[in-house]
């Protein structure tokens, strides 16, 4: 893993130097603020109604009446933004023509991904993070179940980290940025609605169909499960798109 | 292109394309190995997706196949639950399958199935299946331990005074009873205590209905003898016809009406004065839930009395509206003249159905003589060890009458919810002692009322302060870069 930490902090100058991560977190986080918002003057209104009776009382639940509907919505933020985050780690080397540099440094390409994979989930980590000052007001107007709660920004994190692992095999696809972002946001989308021809479809392909649905394996985390199986999903996901970006990178220097 | 390049490009080609071949196979490899062998930790407060220690038990002890099909209608918040449920369960064991089914989409397989709600789930595998009409773990879990256990359990209906026949395939007969409870995987056979001095070991439930001439003492004594060891006895018994059991019953807080009871509401049915609509059920697991109507041709009062004898819980479970009265006066009833008199007649709602919960070892310490006196020496030592085992465990008996007899008939058993409450009833009874009850998960109230300074402050952070944060890092990066320049 040469030359990883100087490609890294490479990455993350040229991350936080471009105008694209302030404008993508600022868009995140105020959709954010307003499902936050909205999801939490909502619940104060039910839980109003509910005072009156003891037995509504016991159904509503911070958990599954805010915190998991926000998420939820985050996710769907961040299928739309994660392409914008990687769409440059690859087409714009090979635009700018820093990519025979890349080639000639004695880095290897494995740690040239990791660095820019590490950089990437970086920027995904601090998006997140700019989510838990509302959760932390959560905390001094109630008592969520912060366990379920990580589980669930695990979940987020772990389908963040899949979204941009996709992203970069795009954009090393391709030397047009916004063609990278096009491909990844396309083929992401095809694996948000994947699950849903499970009504159309016979029962062996169902399970298929609702193994590769890339929301469904949030939808335990976000419930408050962690479960080895779609942890291990994810996992999965990551490793492959992260492989075929080497082999793709790779194939530059056959293909000359 | 040099033919070097070309077979140096088709080297790379392969050998990359081949990489990626292998390692997808690994991944998917990985993939299942983890689908086989999942973990899982629930970090909710109320374990909402564990099972509890009692269905787990049960889950792990299946080791054939089964099958759930759950007849939903496709997009319902009630399915989505309901396969929360069904994945947790699949989770403990994966001999377990379960498919979601739109009765509108499928109708053919609702109609096989007998399906006339949405919600219901069927539960097949072992060569049988079992209903289950709530979406819960203790209805669930339930089900598959029926399933799961081998025998299956005998109603007995007893012959020999005119009873009901299981046999009889007329209007009057009981044959739609039977077929529905075989299709419940019990077994129905007939008892003649005249012959027998003492009710099968394997008895789940007996049921005597309508006998037209009455019991011999010495039959109700065995009858008496089985409910205190824990037995279960459903009376039906048609108006002037008490087969010879009221001070029986009597004893046990039951008191038969000698009366007939009219409802005037029954005609809004369609019905005649004498066929009493039932709206009104007891709070008890047989009719927990149950919110049909049920109809029952000319049927006397059964009520129970106001203090219980020591031991004996008494539940009505079902009783007519207050448009009904129960008519004492026969012979004016017979001549189309009846009317409600207040001092005589006894006034809506009048219940027709009632229940005894009989603590057997309470009841039978009280009144020892009571099986010896019938059936002897014999029975006085099963009844000691019947004792015996009750210490361990309160061993209840069940009595349930209800004043008529044909309202589950092959002509009124498909009659709105006739059927389902003498199954319901039939299940509980049958079912008592091997049921296992789940405690419901409560989750504590978590109510927040925002007061208006709380609701500006989660606005001004959430929506306001913390994306302003970027916006201001932001520019102070553009201008320190501008400066750099």
């Amino acid at each position: 893993m040469r030359g990883f930490w100087a490609v890294y902090r490479k990455e993350l100058y040229a991350l936080f130097a471009s105008p694209i991560f302030y404008v993508v977190a600022f868009i995140f986080l105020v959709l954010h603020g307003y499902f936050f918002y909205t999801s939490l003057a909502y619940y104060s209104m039910v839980s109003f109604q509910a005072s009156q009776n003891p037995f509504m009382a016991q159904q509503i639940n911070l958990m599954d009446m805010v915190v998991r509907p926000v998420l939820m919505d985050l996710g769907v933020v961040l299928l739309l933004t994660a392409p914008l985050l990687t769409m440059r780690t690859y087409a714009d080397e090979r635009r700018s023509g820093t990519m025979e540099l890349l080639f000639t440094l004695p880095v290897t390409d494995k740690a040239v991904l990791a660095a820019k994979f590490a950089a990437v989930l970086t920027t995904l980590a601090l998006l997140l993070a700019g989510t838990l000052p509302s959760m932390a007001i959560l905390e001094t107007l109630a008592d969520p179940n912060w366990k379920a709660m990580l589980c669930a920004y695990a979940g987020l994190f772990f389908m963040g980290a899949s979204f941009m692992s996709l992203g970069m095999f795009s954009s090393a696809l391709t030397r047009n940025q916004i063609v990278a972002a096009v491909l990844s946001f396309g083929a992401l989308l095809l694996f948000w609605v994947i699950g849903w021809l499970s009504s159309i479809m016979g029962p062996t392909s169902v399970r298929l169909a609702e193994y590769l649905s890339i929301i469904r394996h949030f939808d335990n985390f976000s419930k408050g499960v962690l479960d080895t199986r779609d942890v291990v999903y994810y996992l999965v996901f990551i490793s492959f798109f992260l492989f075929v970006t080497v082999r793709q990178i790779e194939s530059y220097r056959w293909r000359g | 292109m040099p033919k070097i390049l070309k077979s140096r490009r088709l080297h790379y080609g392969s050998s990359a394309v081949f990489s990626t071949v292998v390692f997808f196979a690994i991944l998917v490899l990985v993939a299942l190995i983890a689908e086989r062998h999942p973990l899982r930790a629930d970090f909710t407060e109320t374990g909402a997706f564990s099972l509890s220690e009692q269905s787990r038990k049960v889950v792990a002890s299946i080791e054939e196949p089964i099958t759930i099909k759950a007849f939903f209608a496709s997009g319902a918040p009630e399915a989505s639950r309901a396969k929360d449920l069904l994945e947790t369960y699949r989770y403990y064991n994966k001999n377990l399958h379960y498919e979601f089914i739109d009765p509108d989409r499928e109708p053919q397989l609702a109609r096989q199935y007998e399906i006339r709600d949405y919600g219901v789930l069927v539960v097949e595998g072992l060569g049988r299946k079992e209903t289950v009409l709530r979406a819960d773990e203790e209805a669930l879990t339930n089900a598959l331990f029926k399933l799961s256990r081998q025998e299956d359990k005998t109603v007995y209906f007893l012959t020999g005074h005119g009873e009901r026949s299981f046999d009889d395939m007329t209007k009057a007969g009981y044959s739609s009873a039977r077929s529905a409870l075989v299709k419940e995987n019990m077994q129905i056979k007939s008892l003649n205590l005249m012959q027998q001095t003492e009710v099968p070991q394997d008895a789940a439930v007996v049921i005597v209905a309508g006998p037209q001439k009455p019991l011999f003492p010495e039959e109700v004594a065995t009858l008496e003898t089985y409910l205190l060891r824990g037995g279960k006895l459903v009376f039906f018994l048609d108006p002037e016809k008490d087969g010879g059991v009221r001070s029986f019953l009597q004893k046990y807080g039951i008191v038969l009406g000698d009366d007939m009871i009219i409802d005037k509401l029954s005609r809004v049915f369609g019905g005649s004065y004498l066929m009493p609509v039932v709206t009104q059920y007891g709070s008890h697991k047989i009719t927990q839930g149950f919110n049909v109507a049920t109809f029952y041709s000319e049927a006397r009062s059964v009520t129970p009395v106001d203090d219980p004898p020591d031991g004996v819980t008494l539940v009505t479970l079902a009783s007519t509206s207050e448009n009904a009265w129960a008519e004492t006066d026969l012979d004016r009833l017979y001549r189309g003249e009846a009317i409600f008199e207040q001092d005589k007649d006894k006034p809506g709602p009048v219940s027709l159905g009632v229940l005894a919960a009989v603590d057997t070892k309470k009841v039978a310490s009280e009144q020892p003589s009571v099986s010896q006196g019938s059936n002897g020496a014999q029975d006085a030592d099963a009844e000691a060890q019947d004792v015996e085992k009750t210490d361990a465990k309160p061993a209840l008996g069940y009595l349930v009458v209800f004043g008529d007899s044909d309202f589950v008939d092959n002509t009124h058993f498909g009659v709105s919810g006739n059927s389902d409450l003498f199954l319901n009833m039939v299940h509980f009874l049958a079912e008592e002692e091997t049921l296992i009850s789940i405690e419901p998960r409560m989750q504590k109230a978590q109510t927040l009322m925002l007061t208006a300074p709380q609701a500006r402050m989660v606005f001004w952070t959430s929506v306001v302060g913390v994306p302003m944060v970027v916006v201001l890092v932001g520019f102070g990066v553009y201008r320190v870069r501008r400066s750099q320049r």
